[in-house]
């Protein structure tokens, strides 16, 4: 890919990404990964669009329009904070400031969603009539979802300057001297209020996502009493998950700022664990007041292992590698773990903790070198 | 030709606080431009404003007789700036961020950037990958990449940081030659006063984010011959200004 069309913010970001997936893939261990897994992760893509045109196709159409609203408010969180770091720290800033060329770069980033949204749908309801009837309103939702994205970013960006400014004023400079407890204390308040809501200490942090796992689980219970669909507590989970991987995904500069402070894996993602385990009991706790405790706490247990071991996977990976290359590697191993947990399921723990363990040794030889 | 540039009653909002307040200046001459002053007293903040990297939160900037205190994008344009080198693009070659970063297709072998490119030694690591490369190396192509397509300023934010001494030795001179072989107006925040007294044409001081005292070419050609005590000088200065 010529490095000319890196003059162009889309053009910047594809070729980043360009190299970064040949040096995922430079060693021979990884070709041969992903020979063996791209296939089956083709195989698998095509099976779950397949899946989803037709959970998609029996759902009522607001979820569709809920999870398009989703589908349009995450990227565009991230497109904007792809163009903040672009305007103030790049190469192109010229470019990334001009507003036509961040028009254009915000508008290519949601056409891929969108398209495959669109494909999904167009699989889900094949007649020309069917998805012209449901198109315009996921359009719809889509578009709201992006537009909320930006409000969100425009209003988040005035809250937070006005508390910034009032602890200014407050002349609230803290202390920097601090007991070894007290340090241990100000770390896992400063990863809380960078992983979870903003500007919040750990037990706050903790609180708000409980609340936050009691709202979805009773909001679900009441529109599941209502509409009474079958497949829907799945769903319900499967949303609560996508919600807890959304909004507990550790910034990838903090995660290595931690491994680099010297803290084990395990500790540098303890409180995103603890997070989503708040969120997980939030759920329960509220599912149970509505008589659906059991099948909400082990779909919640579930989950939880899930997003640990993701994690996990997440902080060993950035221990031995440079970050795009770890990035890369990471959704390889997901990927290929999840094709192996649906071909094989019986033995889908085994292979997780077994690759874990790998990753574990891998690490720790390379402690051996690194400071 | 250089291109002026001015900054009246410039205000600059970083982490809830005025980094930079009030700020006013006028440069209508080409040379090298030495800030100095203590941590956290808005040089970063000044000269990223300037190359608009930040948004004033009042004030205006003039470059070139047009206001473009509303106009970032003109102002990344038509200055050229050094990002941190730690925000070079890890998967990128020096080579690909030189090509992404000039205009003009034959930027990176203009003849008058020979100088500068030989003093750099760029051409050591022109193909490895940014973060293959050490703190020194990555600010060497950041400073290079600065002055692709030869903009009329060019602002440098503490740009001897990590080089070793033989290699700062050399991109000083190439810098000084540069300048005054093309009219360039290059503004620089500095973190020794040597580099101000035996390089910079003007000087700048800077403290509680604003500018204590400007300082005149004559003052720093006078400062060359007792550079110990200009030092002095300017120390005392600084304390007294942050009171």
């Amino acid at each position: 890919m010529p490095a000319v069309l890196g003059r162009t913010l889309v053009g910047y970001d594809l070729l980043i990404m360009w190299k970064g997936a040949r040096a995922a893939f430079s060693g021979t261990g990884d070709r041969l990964l992903l020979l063996v897994a791209g296939p089956l992760l083709v195989a698998m893509a095509a099976e779950g669009a397949a899946g989803a045109s037709a959970a998609l196709g029996a759902l009522p159409t607001l979820i569709g329009m809920a999870a398009a609203m989703l589908a349009g408010f995450a990227p565009n969180l991230a497109i904007g904070r792809r163009l903040d770091h672009l305007r103030g720290h790049s190469i192109i800033a010229a470019a990334a400031l001009r507003r036509d060329a961040a028009a254009n770069y915000a508008l290519f980033w949601n056409l891929l969603p969108l398209a495959l949204t669109l494909a999904v749908l167009l699989g889900a309801a094949p007649r020309i009539e069917a998805a012209a009837r449901f198109a315009p309103a996921l359009l719809l939702s889509y578009a709201s979802g992006a537009g909320a994205a930006w409000a969100a970013r425009r209003a988040g960006a005035g809250v937070r300057d006005r508390l910034l400014r009032r602890r200014a004023g407050r002349g609230a400079a803290r202390r920097l001297a601090l007991s070894a407890a007290g340090r241990r204390r100000r770390v896992l308040d400063l990863v809380a209020s960078r992983t979870g809501l903003p500007r919040l200490p750990l037990l706050a942090n903790l609180v708000a996502f409980a609340a936050l796992g009691a709202a979805i689980a009773a909001g679900w219970s009441l529109l599941l009493a209502r509409s009474g669909l079958a497949g829907a507590a799945a769903f319900g989970a499967s949303a609560l998950l996508l919600i807890a991987a959304a909004l507990l995904r550790q910034q990838a500069g903090l995660l290595r700022y931690l491994l680099f402070l010297g803290d084990s894996p395990l500790r540098a993602v303890a409180v995103p664990i603890a997070l989503a385990g708040a969120l997980a009991l939030g759920a329960t706790a509220a599912a149970a007041a509505v008589g659906n405790g059991a099948g909400t706490a082990s779909a919640a247990a579930a989950i939880l292992l899930l997003l640990a071991a993701a994690a996990l996977l997440r902080a060993l990976h950035h221990s031995a590698r440079p970050r795009r290359a770890a990035d890369f590697a990471i959704q390889i191993d997901v990927a290929a773990l999840l094709a192996a947990a649906i071909v094989l399921p019986w033995i889908a723990p085994l292979l997780v903790a077994g690759r874990l363990f790998l990753l574990h040794r891998r690490v720790q030889a390379l402690r051996h070198i690194v400071p | 030709m250089s291109l002026a540039f001015s900054l009246h009653d410039v205000s600059v909002e970083r982490g809830g606080m005025l980094a930079v307040r009030g700020v006013s200046y006028s440069n209508d001459a080409p040379g090298w431009i030495g800030i100095v002053g203590a941590n956290g007293s808005g040089k970063t903040s000044l000269l990223r404003a300037l190359a608009g990297r930040l948004p004033i939160r009042a004030g205006r900037i003039l470059i070139g007789g047009a206001d473009l205190s509303a106009d970032r994008a003109a102002r990344a344009a038509a200055i050229g700036f050094a990002v941190d080198a730690a925000m070079l693009p890890g998967e990128l070659t020096p080579r690909e961020v030189f090509a992404i970063s000039a205009r003009k297709r034959d930027a990176f072998e203009v003849p008058a950037l020979a100088p500068l490119r030989a003093a750099l030694a760029i051409d050591a690591f022109l193909d490895r990958p940014c973060n293959t490369l050490s703190a020194g190396m990555g600010q060497r192509a950041a400073l290079f990449a600065a002055f692709l397509d030869l903009p009329r300023i060019v602002i440098l934010d503490e740009p001897f940081n990590w080089l070793d001494p033989l290699t700062a030795f050399d991109v000083k001179a190439a810098l000084g030659a540069l300048v005054a072989s093309e009219g360039l107006t290059l503004v620089t925040a500095l973190h020794d006063v040597a580099t101000l007294t035996a390089c910079c044409s003007r000087g700048l001081l800077m403290a509680e984010a604003g500018i204590a005292l400007e300082i005149e070419q004559d003052a720093l050609r006078a400062g060359l011959g007792d550079p110990i005590g200009f030092e002095a000088a300017m120390i005392e200065r600084l304390r007294g200004a942050l009171g």
